[in-house]
């Protein structure tokens, strides 16, 4: 499926960056590899229905396995898919493993859902992929932007008074700003990638 | 191509997405992931050993241990049996486990007296005391997954694969 490989493209010279610096012993980049992928980890573990505990039990055998891996990842764009079926793979493990007869209903309902998932997987990479681009870019914002970008959506919405009291701004920037923050995000190489793919994901 | 692009309010909506699906992450997660980093070292030295494969699991059937998912969730509906007893197996080592409520029964076959080590993803390693004939427990049962290592009085070395109970 080209989504997958398109989506992943945006993020792959990062990708690719943070793994020859592990691989070097640097583990800031070992931390933002797992900061990175922690969102696609907890969505696959959340669609098995696994509780907080057996989430990070998962986790752990994820980041276990990635960091054995290291070594032998050849190609960046494909790192996204490999997290997400070895955290499926692991998922399966635990619900049929540990306590596996207490559970066997629980295992009954994931299942009959099992279609499904394998489906969603997809979904859900180019998803973790969309975000994670997003997230880069908005993190090479400067602070004050940052700020702006998080209350402009903040749920429920603030208005551009409250924005600007909170910020120090005046209200008549606050339009301005936005409009040159959200170029700036749009103008990421990151997001650009994903936005020059002709298969940009649907929106509701 | 701009008519390709996301709206203003697209994207700042996906952005709400973005961050609000970074939040959903138990903190522990990323915390744990990050301390793996030391596993490394461990790893490194464990790779000198000789490995001790899970050759046998009351919880899963044959397919299972060949990654079968079907067969995986098929076979642990049919398992009835009362204790969890699994078996890792090397060239000369044979290492049985049997996990009982309060702890992990362990033999070692051919029974032998050894040192036998608990290794944790966070690094920590602890000792545990091996009888005259093999016999060792670990008490209570481990929480998270762990690797056991043997040092036999032959001078080898066996570690199992990851131990997730």
């Amino acid at each position: 499926m080209t989504t997958v490989a398109t989506a992943a493209q945006g993020g792959s010279h990062l990708v690719a960056d943070l793994v020859a610096r592990a691989l070097q012993g640097d583990d800031r980049a070992w931390g933002a590899l797992v900061a990175r992928y922690a969102p696609l980890v907890t969505s696959v573990c959340r669609r098995h229905r696994l509780d907080e505990a057996d989430t990070l039990d998962v986790a752990q055998g994820v980041w276990l396995s990635l960091l054995e891996h290291l070594g032998s990842i050849r190609e960046p764009a494909a790192l996204p898919g490999w997290i997400a079926t070895t955290t499926r793979r692991e998922c399966l493990h635990l619900l049929t493993g540990k306590g596996g007869r207490q559970r066997a209903e629980l295992v009954g309902e994931v299942d009959g859902a099992t279609i499904d998932l394998t489906e969603q997987l997809d979904d859900m990479i180019v998803q973790a992929e969309r975000h994670a681009a997003l997230l880069e870019a908005l993190a090479d914002l400067p602070p004050q932007h940052q700020q702006l970008v998080v209350l402009l959506i903040h749920d429920p919405p603030l208005a551009y008074a409250e924005i600007g009291r909170q910020l120090g701004m005046p209200i008549g920037s606050i339009g301005p700003t936005r409009q040159r923050c959200l170029e700036k995000i749009r103008n990421h190489p990151a997001v650009a990638a994903l936005l020059e793919s002709p298969a940009r994901p649907a929106h509701r | 191509m701009y008519d390709d692009q996301w709206t203003d309010d697209e994207l700042l909506s996906e952005l709400g997405e973005a961050l609000r699906a970074e939040r959903e992450v138990p903190g522990a997660l990323v915390d744990a992931g990050k301390a793996i980093f030391t596993w490394r070292s461990i790893d490194a030295e464990l790779t000198a050993l000789t490995q001790a494969h899970l050759t046998y699991d009351s919880f899963a059937d044959d397919a299972a241990l060949q990654g079968e998912e079907s067969s995986l969730l098929v076979g642990v509906r049919s398992e009835q049996a009362a204790l969890r007893s699994l078996t890792f197996a090397a060239d000369d080592l044979s290492i049985e486990l049997e996990v009982t409520d309060d702890g992990v029964l362990g033999q070692l076959v051919p029974p032998q007296s050894a040192t036998v080590e608990v290794l944790s993803p966070d690094s920590s390693r602890v000792d545990v005391p091996v009888d005259e004939v093999g016999w060792f427990t670990l008490r209570p049962v481990p929480t998270t997954r762990f690797r056991l290592t043997c040092h036999l009085g032959s001078g080898a070395s066996v570690v199992t694969d990851w131990i997730s109970l």
